[in-house]
C-alpha cells in the first residue's frame, strides 16, 4: 500500500487537472485539434481554455502554432513526445491505481 | 470525473461525424467496382492491349506494370479525393462551425478491422468449399463479393457502436440485406462488382449527405476567439 501512496504523491499534476486533463486526452487520440474543437470536445470555456493550453505549452506538453484562416485567427495545438510520453505515463499510473483502489 | 474514453471517442468521432469520408469511401467504391466490370464483363477492352503489352516487355515486368498502375490509380484516387474533401469541405467551411482535428492513420479500432477482414475472409473459405462441392467456380467470386458487402456491413455497424454515429446503422443493414440479394440474382460477375459497388456507393453517399445537411444546420463563426 505504501507504493501506491507514493505513486498517488508522485502523480503529474499538470496533467491531472482536469481540465488539462480532458485537453491532453483529446490531443493524445489525434495529431492536432484546433481551438474550436477543444472547445467544443472538451465543454470548456474559451478563457479557461486559453489558460490550461498556455500551462500545458509552458510545461513542454504541447506545441500551439497561430495562424491565419481568410483573415481570421486560427489556433491549433498538437502535443509535444513529452506531452505523449508523460500522458501515457499519467494513464497508465491512474488505471494501476484505480485497480488498486477498487481491490480495497 | 473526467471520462478519458469517451473524450478520445468524440475526437475520433470528428473523422465520420461530418460525412466526409463516406463521400472518399463512396468514390473508391463505386471506382473499385468499375474496375471489377472492366476486367470481369469487357476482356476485348483491356485484353489485347495487355497481351501485346506482355509479348513486348516479358508477362512478369508487364503483370508488375499493370497491377502496380492500377493499384497507384486506386491509391491516388483515394488520398487525392480525401485531400481535396478535407480542403473544400472541412477547412474552408466546417472548421468555421465545429473546428477541425487531423486524425491520427488509424482512426478505426484494430477490433473492427479484424472482425471486416475475418467476415470477408470466412466468406471466400465457404464460397470455395460450396464451388468445389457443386462444381462451380464462379461461386467463389460470388461469395467474394457477398464478403465484401458484409465486410463493409460489419465495420460501418461497429464503427457506429464504437463511436455512437447512429446513421451507420440503417447503413449498415440496408447494405447487408442488399449484398446477399445483389451476390445471388442472376448477374454475370461483373455486373455484380458494379451492382455492389453502386450499393454501397449510394448508401454512403446518401449518409454523407445526411450529415452534411445536419452540420449545414450548425452556426458558423469565422474567428476561433482564442
Amino acid at each position: 500500500m505504501e507504493r501506491e501512496v507514493q505513486d498517488i504523491t508522485s502523480i503529474d499534476r499538470v496533467i491531472h487537472e482536469p481540465a488539462r486533463l480532458a485537453i491532453v486526452a483529446v490531443l493524445s487520440s489525434c495529431e492536432s485539434a484546433d481551438f474550436k474543437a477543444l472547445l467544443g470536445i472538451t465543454g470548456l470555456s474559451k478563457g479557461n481554455l486559453s489558460a490550461q493550453l498556455q500551462k500545458l505549452e509552458e510545461a513542454g506538453y504541447l506545441t500551439i502554432t497561430k495562424g491565419f484562416q481568410e483573415r481570421y485567427t486560427h489556433t491549433t495545438c498538437a502535443l509535444t513526445p513529452a506531452g505523449q510520453d508523460a500522458f501515457k505515463a499519467y494513464w497508465a499510473r491512474y488505471k494501476a491505481l484505480g485497480g488498486v483502489l477498487n481491490l480495497e | 470525473m473526467i471520462n478519458i474514453r469517451h473524450l478520445q471517442r468524440q475526437t475520433r468521432r470528428f473523422e465520420f461525424a461530418d460525412g466526409v469520408r463516406d463521400f472518399q469511401t463512396a468514390l473508391l467504391i463505386l471506382l473499385m467496382s468499375i474496375f471489377g466490370w472492366v476486367v470481369w464483363d469487357l476482356p476485348n477492352l483491356w485484353l489485347p492491349a495487355a497481351r501485346d503489352f506482355m509479348r513486348w516487355q516479358g508477362q512478369l515486368f508487364a503483370g508488375i506494370v499493370i497491377f502496380g498502375l492500377t493499384f497507384a490509380l486506386v491509391y491516388l484516387v483515394s488520398e487525392g479525393s480525401l485531400r481535396l474533401l478535407n480542403e473544400v469541405v472541412r477547412r474552408r467551411w466546417l472548421s468555421r462551425k465545429v473546428g477541425l482535428v487531423t486524425q491520427k492513420k488509424w482512426v478505426v479500432s484494430r477490433k473492427t478491422l479484424f472482425a471486416a477482414f475475418t467476415i470477408m475472409l470466412l466468406s471466400l473459405l465457404v464460397g470455395s468449399v460450396i464451388a468445389v462441392t457443386v462444381g462451380d467456380p464462379w461461386l467463389v467470386l460470388r461469395a467474394l463479393y457477398l464478403g465484401m458487402g458484409w465486410e463493409f456491413a460489419l465495420m460501418y455497424f461497429m464503427i457506429g457502436q464504437e463511436l455512437d454515429i447512429r446513421r451507420y446503422r440503417p447503413v449498415a443493414l440496408v447494405g447487408a440485406v442488399l449484398s446477399v440479394l445483389i451476390a445471388f440474382a442472376p448477374l454475370s460477375v461483373g455486373q455484380i462488382s458494379l451492382a455492389m459497388g453502386m450499393l454501397w456507393a449510394v448508401l454512403l453517399a446518401a449518409s454523407g449527405f445526411y450529415a452534411l445537411r445536419q452540420m449545414a444546420a450548425l452556426p458558423e463563426s469565422a474567428d476561433d476567439g482564442a
